[in-house]
């Protein structure tokens, strides 16, 4: 299944995966961060 | 404004649709920091001498201001496109934050209620639909799934910002010029951040499917519209007020366990062998922050493939026997307690998510955006009176002298009750009738078809 509009250059799908890793990196970074002080507090629950 | 014009926002060749989800990411992980707000309570009562009453002010506003802006900005949002919207949201959004610290670095706590509560709450309502139909119209073979990872965001933005804001005001001070300090920095740093999401939206080309994918095969069945009713018509529906109905049970019965976690788990397993701390409580409703997050994604991409109904019943159904299975449950098991109450939070999580694709599934993708936010005042609602029931029951249960598990037994009766109410009315959806469908060509030319869209074709 295709996910793109149309058929791109060579050039451009090269470009475009750049642009994906960039972008999801952008929202996951923090995303992480939060996920990681989550587990910290977490384990409170079951280190008495 | 021509960056912001629908008309600029139309995909060019090459653009990959995986693009849209971490725009609208970049949306709703900022604009989730709503539910952080009670990091700065304890700082603004003792900075600004205000009573714990009025330090939730600017929150109740903002989310009422949600509810409102959604629900009367929705058509505007369709019309203009999702990079107008966004824009919207982050200048609102970011600009509430600056205004709220001017109103601490002034002592003045109205210019607090005003920028974050009124001003932030625009951005809240506009930022929160500005990225549904734009998704479904990408992904109209998984709208679940698309819609789940936006709103996931939502609740995530929660789990990044409470510790940012702690640390930030641990670094700045929690007196007045350190809030003020960490107001504006969170106003910069959301400009930033959502930016991403202006820049990168677009919307496919009109007639652009997915390869493969052709529309009427979903899950669904005859559920499952390939028509469009515009919002205007779709209010005067009996399909959207039993949906209405739907969400505003879902998220009261959710919110009946959110609400009081805390103490909740400790009353239950007091004097027992196995009684729960403060600090384990802590552990506790963190853990049902992540139900919530993971259900928004994970039962909204399940009801990709049984169908939005079947969904529905679970979050009810499966819902009303989970609260059975605690109210039963009294000084028992706590691990049965922790996950019976994490699944019903998924669930709660689960109907927020899922509730555009069923928008889309019974109106169309034409307005959907429009419609979803016209929906979202049953959130509106449930979030005012979910609270005060379970807080008005609990306090009597403690008058009638009541302790532990039997303080809350009336109130999750009560919860069972409105998810039966639920049940039933998700049961009596039925397809939309053709009367209420736009004509073909009133909603192809509402989607401004231009030459760059006939071009990317």
């Amino acid at each position: 299944m295709s996910d793109q509009v149309g058929a791109p250059a060579a050039e451009t799908a090269k470009s475009s995966s750049v642009l994906l890793v960039v972008v999801w990196l952008w929202v996951t970074a923090p995303f992480v961060y939060g996920i990681y002080e989550l587990t910290l507090t977490v384990r409170k629950l079951f280190l008495k | 404004m021509g960056f912001l014009e629908r008309s600029r926002v139309v995909a060019e060749p090459g653009w990959n649709r995986w693009l849209i989800p971490p725009a609208a990411l970049a949306i709703h992980f900022s604009i989730g920091q709503a539910y952080a707000w009670s990091i700065f309570k304890l700082p603004l009562e003792k900075s600004l001498h205000i009573s714990s009453t009025a330090s939730a002010l600017p929150f109740q506003i903002g989310i009422l201001v949600l509810g409102l802006s959604a629900a009367f900005g929705g058509t505007l949002v369709e019309k203009r496109g999702p990079r107008w919207a966004m824009f919207v949201a982050l200048v609102t959004f970011s600009s509430g934050f600056l205004v709220a610290s001017l109103g601490v670095a002034t002592r003045s706590y109205w210019l607090v209620v005003l920028g974050y509560g009124v001003i932030g709450g625009i951005g809240l309502g506009i930022g929160y639909i500005s990225p549904v139909s734009t998704l479904m119209k990408w992904f109209p073979d998984r709208p679940g799934m698309a819609t789940g990872i936006a709103i996931m965001g939502f609740g995530g933005g929660a789990l990044i910002a409470s510790p940012w804001s702690a640390s930030m005001l641990s670094a700045f001070g929690a007196d007045p010029s350190g809030i003020a300090t960490t107001f504006l920095v969170h106003g910069l740093a959301y400009a930033v951040f959502m930016s991403l999401g202006v820049v990168l939206v677009r919307v496919p080309p009109d007639s652009w499917r997915p390869t493969g994918w052709e529309p009427g095969g979903d899950t669904g069945g005859k559920l499952v519209t390939t028509a469009n009713v515009s919002a205007k018509n779709a209010v005067r529906t009996y399909q959207f007020w039993l949906l209405w109905v739907v969400l505003c049970m879902n998220v009261t019965a959710g919110i009946g366990i959110l609400e009081k976690a805390s103490p909740m788990i400790q009353d239950f397993f007091r004097g027992t062998a196995s009684p729960v701390s403060a600090t384990a409580a802590a552990g506790f409703v963190a853990l049902l922050s992540l139900a919530n997050m993971t259900g928004r994604f994970v039962w909204s991409s399940v009801s990709d493939v049984i169908g939005r109904r079947n969904i529905y019943r679970l979050y009810l159904g499966g819902g009303a026997l989970l609260y059975l299975a605690v109210l039963l449950n009294k000084s028992g098991s706590t691990a049965l307690f922790v996950v019976s109450t994490m699944v019903i939070l998924s669930f709660y999580g689960g109907g927020f998510a899922t509730v555009p694709a069923y928008l889309k599934d019974l109106f169309g993708t034409y307005q959907v955006g429009a419609i979803h936010g016209r929906l979202l005042t049953a959130w509106s609602v449930a979030g005012v009176a979910g609270p005060e029931i379970v807080d008005a029951l609990a306090d009597s249960g403690k008058k009638a002298g009541h302790t532990g598990p039997d303080l809350y037994t009336f109130s999750f009766g009560l919860m069972i009750a409105l998810l039966v109410v639920g049940f039933i009315a998700n049961e009596l959806v039925r397809p939309v009738h053709p009367r209420f469908h736009e004509p073909e060509s009133a909603a192809q030319i509402e989607t401004e078809h231009t030459p760059a869209e006939k071009a990317a074709n």
